[in-house]
């Protein structure tokens, strides 16, 4: 047998397997890029970049719970312009769709972002992140109610042509009502999810750990939990969803897939192994080869088959003929 | 994967890990440190392990590692027998900037209980270099003094009486001079005794160093230590507050990268908890 085709499709990016870097864990791909080829994997996504540099939460900054990893980083970056003139040109011949993650604390941000990337080489995508837990938009990240995500994501849709992805906030009653509000609002695709809101105590300093109290869970901790909101999203739109959150091997990569996830991330799990990405697209090429199946997608979404009333148009998740819902909120 | 060679218990919960690994002991430069995966592919705890780089023999391929049991991780690599393997990342980070050589004089190393780790491989290629070393060796007691036959000058070991070349403080005067290193580095540098510092161990020690180096006017580099996740610069987790530069602005460092090692005007050692 010819050895299966990995390829997969998010909005106009065309991806040569389904595995991506998630923001934030990857730099620019500079780092990871000394240690392995960054052009086998399907996509980069960077750290999240905001119009003005920003300098960060002060330390500490990471805090190891069972199975997992409280971040409180606050969106350190250089600012747009520095990602333009010093990051973009390397990454633009680096062979692998980019994905610019995005972070603001209003629509105008968001929007004036996006606009001055429509025109940045080698950027294939904005992932616009409405959810990162370290930073506040009057109070609380868009991303917490279905409402600004729909705001948010139609005002980016009009300042750019671009593939746009939106990340989910697990952070939210029901994340198939984010899911939603994104696909309404013009995107391309949504990825889930962003890290868990915790916090950690010092017991010695008899303190909250972070400076902010609050910081963000990821890791083979949230694996089960991020597996239940990619069904939900992928139950509940016609777009891609991306799943993120725990994926450090190549069977926990096709949980998701099966699970309805199109693509990948991994995150945290490249700290624990720095060629997790590259390991999990050789072991989902095994998964399929030992299997007889030809094609990565006939894997998406296969666990749902079944669970869902088919409606016939290949969608195992069943919404195919679904009415256009009212807007919930 | 990187073969465990040694694991001994040299120290009430101190350890001397000898490893294979051919690359690292050809490439590491002291001050630079390895990131070691727990064994058995942990997923809990879940993050590698930062760990100078004591020694490296390129002839040999192999490398030493000092660590002290604090929690389960260590606990983990404490149970390690010879024969079994570790993944092992490096080596990583920045590390001691050599004595400028058209200097003259003295260097003084400054250890801390485990500090001395990095401060080994550091002497040894001070002197084959052919840098005079004033190697200051503190700790609680005698028997927290592990790795100090590690150090080339040692020669029989430990020293009761004050020699130049190795001093030995403990605080409760077990062994050695009784007091604090920092003590006995005021005095070296009260004598003119050292154009350069290099410092390794607590931050409360460190803190103390940066400020005799300030108050001596001789430069300073500080090993740091901060929780790390990627090991390689990626995550921006390991962050250290650098020195207000004269915008003003706070920025960051990263210890994994832009260190372990410092010059002590980079970092702000009083911000750091
Ligand atoms: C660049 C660098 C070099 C180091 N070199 C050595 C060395 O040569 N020998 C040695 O024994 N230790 C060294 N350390 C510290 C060592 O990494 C920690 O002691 C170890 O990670 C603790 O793991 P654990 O699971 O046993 O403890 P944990 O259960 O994780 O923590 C136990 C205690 O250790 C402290 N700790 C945990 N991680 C770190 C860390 N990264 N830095 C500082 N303190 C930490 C915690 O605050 C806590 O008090 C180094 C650290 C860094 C950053
Ligand atoms: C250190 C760190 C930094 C992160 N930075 C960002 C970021 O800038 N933007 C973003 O959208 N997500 C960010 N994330 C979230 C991850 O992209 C991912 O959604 C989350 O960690 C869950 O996946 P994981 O369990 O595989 O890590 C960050 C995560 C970590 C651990
Ligand atoms: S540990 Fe990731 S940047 Fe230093």
């Amino acid at each position: 047998m010819a050895s299966p085709d990995l390829s997969v499709t998010i909005g106009a990016i065309r991806m040569k397997n389904p595995v991506m870097a998630a923001s934030g864990t990857f730099g620019f791909g500079r780092e990871f890029g000394q240690l392995f080829d960054i052009s086998v994997l399907g996509a980069v996504v960077t750290k999240g970049i905001t119009l003005e540099p920003r300098a960060g939460n002060p330390p500490p900054r990471l805090w190891e719970t069972p199975c997992g990893l409280l971040n409180s980083v606050g969106l350190q970056n250089p600012g747009l312009e520095a990602f333009i003139s010093e990051e973009a040109p390397r990454l633009a011949g680096a062979g692998v769709p980019v994905i610019v993650n995005i972070s603001g604390d209003t629509v105008a941000e968001f929007c004036e972002l996006a606009s001055r990337l429509e025109d940045v080489a080698g950027v294939a995508a904005i992932e616009v992140n409405v959810s990162c837990p370290n930073i506040h938009a009057a109070g609380r990240p868009f991303a917490s109610d279905p409402g600004s995500v729909y705001s948010v994501t139609a005002a980016v849709r009009r300042a750019t042509t671009k593939t746009l992805i939106v990340k989910l906030s697990p952070n939210i009653a029901d994340i198939a009502d984010a899911a939603r509000a994104a696909e309404m609002g013009g995107s391309d695709a949504v990825s889930c999810v962003n890290t868990f809101l915790g916090m950690a105590v010092d017991t010695a300093r008899m303190r909250p750990v972070f400076a902010r109290v609050f910081a963000g869970l990821s890791g083979p901790a949230i694996r089960p939990l991020a597996l239940r909101a990619v069904w939900e999203a992928a139950s509940a739109v016609k777009i891609p969803v991306v799943g993120i959150g725990g994926i450090s091997s190549a069977a926990d990569a096709i949980e998701f897939l099966l699970a309805g996830a199109r693509a990948v991330a991994v995150g945290t799990g490249n700290f624990v192994s720095p060629t997790a990405c590259p390991e999990v697209v050789a072991g989902i090429g095994s998964y399929l080869e030992e299997r007889g199946i030809r094609f990565l997608r006939d894997l998406v979404g296969r666990a749902a088959a079944g669970a869902f009333a088919d409606p016939g148009d290949g969608n195992p998740h069943g919404h195919g003929n679904r009415e256009e819902p009212e807007r919930p909120w | 994967m990187a073969e465990v060679l040694e694991n001994c218990e040299i120290g009430p919960g101190c350890f001397r890990m000898r490893l294979a690994d051919a690359n690292v002991a050809r490439s590491a430069r002291p001050g630079q440190f390895v990131h070691v995966r727990l064994p058995g592919s942990s997923l809990d705890p879940l993050l590698r392990r930062p760990f100078s780089v004591c020694l490296a023999d390129p002839g040999e391929g192999t490398l030493l590692v000092l660590y002290q049991v604090v929690g389960r991780g260590t606990q983990m690599l404490a149970k390690i027998r010879p024969g079994d393997y570790l993944n092992v990342l490096g080596p990583l980070g920045r590390g001691f900037d050599m004595p400028p050589a058209d200097g003259k004089g003295d260097v003084a190393l400054v250890a801390g209980g485990l500090g001395i780790a990095p401060l080994i491989m550091l002497s040894r290629d001070l002197s084959r270099a052919g840098v005079g070393c004033s190697f200051l060796v503190g700790g609680r007691s005698q028997d927290l003094l592990v790795g100090v036959d590690l150090v080339p000058c040692a020669g029989a070991g430990l020293a009761a009486t004050p020699r130049r070349d190795l001093q030995v403080v403990t605080e409760d005067g077990s062994i050695g001079r009784q007091g604090l290193v920092t003590d006995a580095l005021d005095d070296l540098l009260r004598d003119g005794g050292a154009r350069c510092v290099y410092a390794c161990g607590p931050v409360g020690m460190l803190r103390e160093v940066g400020r005799l180096g300030e108050a001596h006017r001789v430069p300073v580099q500080v090993s740091l230590e901060e929780r790390m996740a990627c090991g390689l610069g990626a995550c921006l987790g390991c962050a250290v507050k650098a020195r207000p530069g004269r915008g003003g602005r706070e920025t960051y460092l990263r210890v994994c990268v832009d260190g372990p090692v410092f010059w002590a005007g980079e970092v702000d050692l009083d911000g750091i908890a």
